[in-house]
């Protein structure tokens, strides 16, 4: 009897998670290289239905009790290139992540706004140390070029190493971590070729319009749950107050 | 457990920054030897909700990772004054206070006497050096007026390994950091020193004004998510 009430509870929820989500996407509609996630909707599993009586039990059909968060879907989908003119600022305009070495192990990012530390080396806003296929990458001064292979050139037109760009089918199966940055746990990704772009950064995806729609959805949805929830609410009170009155 | 309310505030915080940030490129674009900044962003830590599934993690927002300077150059403009030179290239003038050293673009000089000899200061009175970092006595020739070309071999250049490793000092002068690696003393004829030539802003009005707009607008957003976490609350609340 007291089904209802649980459904709607746990929706409630569920469209609270929504909100975090989106939330999260919109406070970072302008984070370099930021992806979007969506939260995965599903209903739990089809329950079987049965009437109970004196004859046995008859089935009445499938129903589904309750609904939770399938997965929560990163979108990879490429965003908008904005030209900064800096040498520094990379871009990749195909699949793959540039590999960053950090004190927690390999990382692996699409923001691609890079410096030069003390000793020469090319680092991530963070610290990291940008990874070419020979390991750390050691620049002069930022005088580089680097073609759409990801070929690093210095001002003598002398190779000093290309960039370590990775790639991989199974992309969810990346970790998220902070700072734009990605674990590979599972050790899915291999080098790539990559179309490197030098001079511009890639912009967040998460699209304006979509995050404003969804948030008055989820406002709108947050509310018809609530209010069922209240209704289911009175049931129960009528039931236990006016059943059984003289 | 109400995430939205602290992300929707981060995101409002952080884009509050790069409106301020917007503010004050827009208010030096007419302040010579200006270099506008920008901010950087990145999100902030995700947790993970539910035990078995490492893809189920939710975010918590975005800070303001920094505020890097951008060096381009600004465009050159004429000036009426001998003392207004502009660096063509990549340098800086070096300006040295009571606080020490500081480096600059901005090369609107004047000339300040003291006990009859005659410095060369810039508008804050900190002195422009040569490139052995001493005070530069303006030469003066024979007819009392000043010679020029032996005052632009006289000031000194310097160059940075790195110039995103330069941290401002004030809207025009720079510190030199660990960040910033070696100082080069460039010698006279490395960089082209240009007279009655000011640097302007490298700000470009159009720009700032649809990051303004563009900034606003994600501002009005994350304000939107602040108002309906708020809402929710409100229908919690009034469930009985």
């Amino acid at each position: 009897m007291a089904n209802g009430f649980y459904t709607a509870a746990q929706a409630m929820l569920l469209t609270q998670r929504r909100l975090n989500a989106l939330a999260n996407n919109v406070a970072n509609i302008n984070t370099t290289g930021y992806k979007r996630s969506d939260v995965i909707q599903s209903s739990f599993q089809d329950q079987l239905s049965y009437r109970i009586d004196q004859m046995g039990s008859q089935e009445l059909g499938s129903i589904q009790r309750l609904v939770g968060i399938d997965s929560i879907h990163t979108a990879f989908d490429q965003a908008n290139l904005e030209a900064t003119d800096r040498k520094l600022d990379l871009s990749i305009a195909s699949d793959g992540f540039f590999t960053i070495r950090t004190n927690n192990g390999l990382m692996y990012t699409r923001d691609g706004h890079f410096n030069i530390d003390t000793e020469g080396y090319l680092i991530t806003s963070n610290g990291g140390r940008v990874q070419g296929i020979n390991g750390d990458i050691r620049l002069n001064n930022e005088n580089i070029t680097i073609n759409q292979q990801g070929w690093i050139r210095n001002d003598q037109n002398q190779i000093i190493s290309r960039l370590d760009i990775r790639s991989t089918e199974d992309i969810t199966s990346l970790q998220r971590m902070t700072d734009g940055t990605y674990r590979d746990q599972n050790q899915v990704l291999r080098p790539v070729d990559a179309y490197v772009v030098q001079g511009m950064l890639e912009h967040s995806n998460v699209d304006v319009n979509q995050e404003m729609t969804r948030l008055m959805e989820v406002q709108r949805n947050f509310q018809s749950v609530a209010n069922a929830l209240k209704l289911i609410d009175r049931l129960n009170e009528r039931a236990v107050n006016e059943i059984g009155k003289v | 457990m109400n995430n939205a309310f602290k992300t929707g505030a981060s995101g409002l915080k952080a884009h509050q920054k790069r409106i301020d940030n917007i503010a004050n490129n827009i208010a030096n674009v007419q302040t010579t030897g200006f270099k506008k900044t920008d901010v950087e962003f990145e999100d902030l830590l995700y947790t993970q909700f539910d035990a078995n599934d490492l893809s189920k993690v939710q975010g918590h927002g975005v800070k303001v990772q920094g505020t890097p300077i951008d060096f381009t150059a600004g465009s050159l403009m004429q000036s009426d004054q001998a003392l207004d030179i502009a660096i063509v290239g990549d340098a800086f003038f070096a300006l040295l206070d009571q606080n020490g050293v500081s480096y600059t673009r901005n090369g609107s000089f004047r000339i300040s006497e003291e006990n009859n000899i005659p410095y060369l200061v810039n508008a804050n009175g900190q002195y422009v050096l040569d490139n052995k970092l001493n005070r530069i006595v303006i030469p003066i020739k024979e007819d009392r007026s000043i010679d020029q070309d032996q005052l632009l071999n006289t000031i000194g250049t310097f160059s940075f390994t790195n110039n995103s490793g330069l941290i401002k000092a004030d809207n025009t002068s720079f510190l030199a950091t660990e960040a910033s690696g070696a100082i080069t003393a460039l010698n006279p004829g490395d960089v082209e020193l240009r007279p009655y030539t000011l640097e302007q802003a490298n700000v470009d009005l159009g720009k700032s004004m649809v990051e303004l707009l563009e900034g606003q607008r994600a501002f009005q957003l994350n304000a939107r998510v602040v108002q309906t976490a708020d809402q929710i609350e409100d229908i919690v609340n009034n469930l009985r």
